[in-house]
């Protein structure tokens, strides 16, 4: 087993890898931007180095500098969270050939996944059904709009390189077609530093339902069953729940037979996830791979109670997998909302700067993922998530019931945030019946915004009083004399989760 | 105090009063004891009869408040400015609604209008990248680009003024 593993990312993520990996008692390298001096990852870490100024082209999106890092401080291992270089097969090649290990499938794999052409030409000679669409990235406009009439409208318009919903536009009409495509090559360009882009039908009603699965290097491949990612805004999840309310047994089989044969098919190692497409009539499509570890992934660790995180490292380190797939054996349901720091109010627009106070739910069945703390400044730097609030409980309802309560307890004053949001989606009627599809938020946006506008005559009068209090006690205390209070802590050493 | 509280959606007519053990708000006939304690610079803990809250007050945009989580936009006026109003002053009209600011800070990437051109209310105005994110600004109004005041290429902070229409 590795003594040391480097954490090539930030933010929630390289927490959560680190945390397993001192669990394992393996130490921890942190990297950081000139931004993160002091981000809760540095400080978690048990050595931590500086790789550059703050936009992400120069610190963390800087695999040279990373590659030296380890070298330097003596990784046996480098893991790469998701984002940022979990997915560059240039990376993953140097840090193999400069006799790290890269944990993470093989480049080649990546290769076939991460480009969308090359994982639909890939699967088109496997049994798993793909979405129709477009088998070459876009180079000519007139050709392209050609192929999208042929498909019909509405088409979606994707980048070849990325994910997560950049570089991604849905288009209702011809006349849009054009613009659509500008937008998604440019934002894919700046995302991804590739702009080519490809396009697909869009499928009725569809379900977003993803398998998480795990292979080793001993030629097992099993699956953790699924994860229902419907809930998404331009295209980007907010809530994910395991098990989906919308799938049966026999559909579970059949999709996670395929989850293995489309990881098969690239030959791949460590932890993947195979989203899959969904529609009305519960035909299933493939629609892509992530090579890498998932935001969502903590709901299939709530219900199999398998870290994933550490099957990574054991994969990574040549150690055959834990468990086989007779042996998976799932329990409860888990739910996970994403916390972003964004306006819901204001068309969810990055809002940035200090958390000036902050209380995070705990009590049974809930885990918070993230990486902030009082006093801590959010940036336009980098993503805007701050962290995964999951709740596991023993059935559907009481794990809603318990997101609930935990999304009421959860504060975080100073910036705007999608708590709120979150909380209007759970205690929505369809969205608690469990009958939603991936156009729940464009069919229910005005009544979760109505809900999330509307205040009682309580909370009202709570706000007005509030403010007139503010208002009042700033005009006493610039009278009165200064009000500061002295720090009377004994913590003078206060260990931040730091192993002395 | 006679104030008058309101949001996009309704208008409620209270008086404030503070005595000894806090704040007695008087609504509609009823009588509510309210009591906040600063537990922390601009967050209180507040409880109504005996109902509990928590409140946030946002230091930079005095009209925002946060209760139990969800920030609600409301205006406080008192006497004077209700008096104001009464003679046809509107303090709270003076800000120019073609006046567009950053409501994001990020960098611009594109901007689809020089000045002179005609807009329509809706129609994208420019891209501010931010978080990684393409966001469409666009305008609030109909009107006529008067003037532009950033570049494409231009990181711009929350607040900056970016564009005028008139």
């Amino acid at each position: 087993m590795f003594k040391k593993i480097l954490i090539a990312n930030r933010g929630e993520i390289a927490l959560r890898v680190m945390r397993t990996c001192r669990e394992m008692g393996i130490e921890v390298v942190a990297v950081f931007s000139e931004a993160d001096r002091t981000a809760p990852h540095v400080l978690f870490a048990d050595e931590a180095y500086l790789i550059g100024p703050a936009p992400s082209t120069e610190s963390y999106l800087n695999y040279e500098k990373i590659l030296e890092v380890a070298k330097e401080s003596g990784a046996e291992a480098v893991h790469p969270g998701y984002g940022f270089l979990s997915e560059n097969t240039d990376f993953a090649k140097e840090v193999s050939e400069a006799g790290i290990v890269f944990i993470g499938p093989p480049a080649s794999a990546i290769k076939i996944m991460g480009d969308k052409t090359m994982a639909r030409q890939t699967m088109l000679k496997t049994q798993v059904p793909v979405v129709p669409g477009t088998e070459e990235p876009i180079a000519d406009i007139a050709v392209a709009l050609n192929v999208a009439k042929e498909i019909g409208f509405p088409v979606l318009i994707k980048a070849a390189g990325g994910g997560g919903g950049k570089g991604m536009r849905i288009v209702h009409a011809a006349t849009d077609f054009e613009d659509a495509v500008g937008k998604a090559q440019r934002e894919s360009q700046s995302a991804f530093g590739d702009g080519r882009v490809y396009i697909e039908k869009y499928l009725e009603e569809p379900h977003h339902i993803e398998f998480q699965i795990l292979a080793d290097t001993h030629g097992n491949t099993i699956h953790l069953n699924e994860r229902e990612c419907s809930i998404q805004r331009r295209y980007q999840k907010v809530i994910e729940e395991s098990p989906s309310p919308f799938i049966d047994d026999g559909l579970r089989l059949k999709m996670g037979q395929a989850a293995v044969e489309t990881a098969e098919s690239c030959s791949y190692v460590g932890a993947g996830t195979v989203e899959f497409l969904v529609d009305k009539h519960r035909n299933y499509y493939f629609l892509e791979m992530n090579t890498r570890l998932q935001v969502e992934h903590p709901v299939t660790e709530m219900v199999t109670g398998i870290d994933l995180v550490a099957e990574q490292i054991r994969i990574a380190s040549g150690q055959p997998l834990s468990i086989d797939q007779e042996n998976i054996k799932t329990s409860g349901h888990a739910v996970e909302c994403r916390i972003y720091a964004e306006d819901a109010t204001h068309d969810f627009a990055p809002s940035t700067g200090e958390i000036v106070m902050l209380q995070i739910p705990d009590g049974t069945g809930t885990r918070f993922d993230g990486a902030i703390r009082q006093g801590i400044e959010i940036t336009p730097y980098y993503d805007p998530m701050l962290g995964k609030l999951i709740c596991w409980a023993k059935d559907r309802e009481s794990a809603l019931n318990r997101s609930e309560r935990a999304l009421r307890e959860f504060y975080i004053g100073g910036i705007e945030t999608t708590i709120q949001f979150c909380r209007a989606v759970i205690r929505h009627p369809v969205f608690r019946e469990g009958t939603y599809d991936t156009h729940f938020y464009a069919n229910f946006k005005d009544e979760l915004h109505a809900d999330l506008a509307t205040s009682t005559d309580e909370v009202l009068l709570v706000a007005a009083g509030s403010l007139y209090h503010h208002q009042n006690q700033i005009k006493h205390s610039s009278n009165t004399s200064n009000s500061t209070k002295k720090t009377r802590s004994n913590w003078v050493n206060a260990q931040l989760g730091r192993n002395a | 105090m006679k104030y008058e509280i309101n949001t996009s959606q309704r208008s409620l007519e209270v008086d404030f009063n503070f005595e000894s053990d806090g704040l007695i708000i008087n609504v509609d006939g009823k009588t509510l004891h309210f009591q906040a304690i600063q537990i922390h610079s601009g967050v209180y803990s507040v409880l109504v009869n005996n109902r509990s809250f928590v409140v946030g007050i946002c230091p930079n945009e005095a009209n925002r408040v946060n209760v139990n989580g969800t920030p609600i936009n409301l205006e406080l006026l008192d006497a004077v400015h209700l008096h104001l109003r009464e003679l046809g002053w509107d303090s709270m009209q003076e800000t120019k609604v073609g006046l567009i600011s950053a409501q994001i800070p990020g960098l611009v990437t594109k901007i689809f209008h020089v000045p002179g051109d005609e807009v329509k209310e809706g129609e994208p105005l420019l891209l501010i990248e931010a978080m990684k994110m393409e966001n469409e600004i666009k305008s609030p109004v109909s009107g006529v680009v008067q003037k532009i005041s950033v570049n494409e290429g231009q990181t711009v902070e929350k607040g900056t003024n970016i564009i005028e229409i008139v």
